[in-house]
């Protein structure tokens, strides 16, 4: 099985030109950085190469791209290492590929995987806004191995998922929500692979609501256990779990209400390599965590392999016993979007004790820099279902298309900023900072987020 | 090449061109400029000076600096605001509390502009003049 994501504005240019195509067939090439996850293959193009329609010719045999453009297309890929994807339009409502480009690709893809460096080659169809495709490498014996791409997503103004799932129709369980999700987003929603970081106050809300929603696939991340002292936050698990990893207590629970769901569990830090793999093959990532180190880490892998991103913060500010600040930020962050970096976010003093190492953490404490880092905050459920249940509203409402998203929404429950009381509020002025070196690290895969990783 | 290597190999020749010798470490996790000005105040003239970069290098700035375990103050007195001396690259270091708060670190994706390694030793160069 591959996935394919598709940076928003590759997909945008491409849509258009295989959509402009009345009565002949149009051909573009999608630019891809390839990896692996969890075994399966990821394709995220972050480029593209639209043949021209004179390149383009048709006889008894077929449609026929003209070597210039082919050659130049080829050029491009050895170049940069890209990896392949050819694309083109047809007919009808559901894509298949016809004899014509079966015999076709039988002779096309070993030629691409002997040219390129790059070991994997797709071909894709689109038709009325959807795709099939397959991908291919080369056999043991010299023959064609395929895959078949079951998720091709675009996520820039709205989530799209390009390849649907076999329509099963409307499971009774969510015939209630389906008017505000709409068929075709609960559609998405149940299509993709769904990537959670920490498995705590937040997350934990983010999976039971994403489970309720009709998620089915799941990966979850966190190194901690089941306590006394976050049994009064956890709401997927129990007190039968203390002791238990975080994220086996919340597959357990995912489990009991979709007993197919697929959850793939890593019981470590964010920056670690299991983390990393799994991660790059989902289609988005909450990002529940409590510090700004964990998330320069996500942001960075939300940047470098192109994956749409919820991040759900919450805090409570207390001094000499009383509580000064308690509230929230959600930003929500496509493809193409102002990064968590863009709009100062990250802090810059937990960012370094998050990567310290002991000795330097060590000199942190002795200054008084580290002051509040290195004990647990304080955290409460209330809070933490009031931001992380409008972060997953948010999220359908980006799902679906039911209204135009907000990239951030700040919380305020004491009425520190406006004295109307409390509030929630999507920020008016979320722009990208120009030259943002979070955001410039958008598609550059494994070298942007190798530096995370401490050596094994 | 890592998104973190290409940014020091852009940024290291810049400080070897404003401060003349510097050492670094394979991993990239150290830098060591031999010969660094030190203003008015102080037991030398010149001092090596020691920065950490951090993984995260240039979203997350470096933290604290170090000076010859030896340099002191004109009148033999240690300095204000120290830690303890730390080894690195097999060296000795008086160490600094020093770092970027509160929204005043802000590199950009172009090495020259924002804030680099060159700005950061500017704020080491405003930390030693005060001689304190």
């Amino acid at each position: 099985m591959a996935t394919v994501r598709i940076a928003p504005g590759t997909w945008r240019h491409v849509e258009q030109h295989l959509g402009g195509g009345q009565h002949e067939e149009r051909f573009a090439f999608l630019m891809c950085n390839a990896m692996s996850s969890q075994g399966r293959t990821v394709l995220v193009a972050h480029d593209h190469f639209i043949v021209p329609p004179e390149a383009v010719t048709v006889d008894d045999e077929g449609w026929e791209i003209a070597p210039t453009a082919l050659d130049a297309v080829l050029n491009e890929a050895v170049t940069t290492g890209a990896a392949l994807i050819e694309i083109h339009n047809h007919g009808g409502n559901a894509p298949r590929f016809s004899e014509l480009d079966r015999a076709g690709i039988q002779t096309f893809a070993p030629y691409v995987l002997d040219t390129v460096p790059a070991e994997v080659y797709g071909a894709m169809v689109w038709a009325a806004g959807t795709v099939f495709g397959e991908v291919y490498t080369v056999g043991p014996v010299r023959g064609l191995d395929s895959d078949s791409i079951v998720g091709a997503t675009v996520a820039g103004a709205e989530i799209r998922q390009l390849a649907p799932l076999p329509d099963r129709g409307i499971d009774k369980a969510v015939t209630r929500q389906v008017p505000w999700m709409t068929p075709a987003g609960q559609r998405t929603l149940e299509s993709l692979r769904i990537g959670i970081v920490g498995a705590s106050g937040n997350g934990t809300h983010i999976i039971q609501g994403l489970a309720l929603l009709g998620g089915s696939d799941y990966v979850i991340v966190d190194d901690d256990h089941v306590d006394v002292v976050n049994s009064n936050r956890l709401v997927t698990s129990t007190p039968a779990e203390t002791d238990m990893s975080k994220v086996d207590s919340a597959r357990r629970w995912i489990r009991t209400h979709n007993p197919e769901a697929r959850v793939t569990v890593v019981r470590d830090v964010v920056e670690s390599a299991e983390a990393v793999d799994a991660l790059r093959g989902v289609d988005v990532i909450f990002s529940c965590v409590d510090n700004d180190g964990a998330r320069l880490v996500i942001n960075r892998i939300a940047m470098a392999y192109g994956i749409p991103l919820v991040d759900v913060a919450t805090g409570i500010d207390v001094a000499d016993g009383a509580v000064e600040a308690a509230g929230g930020r959600l930003a929500l962050i496509s493809c193409d979007g102002p990064c968590l970096s863009c709009t100062d976010e990250l802090d810059a003093r937990e960012v370094s004790y998050y990567f310290a190492g002991a000795q330097q953490r060590r000199l942190l404490r002795q200054q008084g820099y580290a002051a509040g880092l290195d004990v647990p905050a304080p955290a409460v459920v209330s809070l933490n279902g009031l931001a992380s249940h409008a972060a997953l509203n948010e999220f359908t409402i980006w799902v679906s298309g039911a209204r135009e998203w907000a990239p951030r929404i700040d919380i305020d429950t004491l009425e520190l900023a406006r004295p109307t009381g409390p509030w929630m509020a999507p920020r008016t002025d979320v722009t990208a900072f120009d030259g943002c070196v979070e955001c410039s690290y958008r598609w550059r895969g494994d070298s942007a987020v190798s530096d995370l990783v401490p050596p094994s | 090449m890592s998104v973190r290597t290409e940014r020091l190999e852009a940024e290291l020749p810049l400080v070897r061109k404003r401060y003349g010798d510097i050492s670094v470490a394979d991993d990239l996790s150290w830098l060591i400029v031999e010969r660094f000005p030190v203003p008015a105040g102080w037991s030398a003239t010149e001092t090596s000076v020691l920065i950490q970069l951090p993984p995260g290098y240039p979203t997350a700035p470096p933290d604290n600096f170090g000076v010859d375990s030896e340099l002191r103050l004109q009148g033999d007195r240690k300095p204000g605001n120290l830690m303890d001396e730390t080894q690195v690259g097999g060296r000795r270091w008086l160490m600094f509390s020093w770092h970027a708060v509160g929204g005043t670190w802000r590199p950009t994706d172009d090495p020259i502009t924002g804030d680099n390694l060159l700005t950061f030793l500017e704020t080491v160069q405003t930390r030693l003049a005060e001689a304190s």
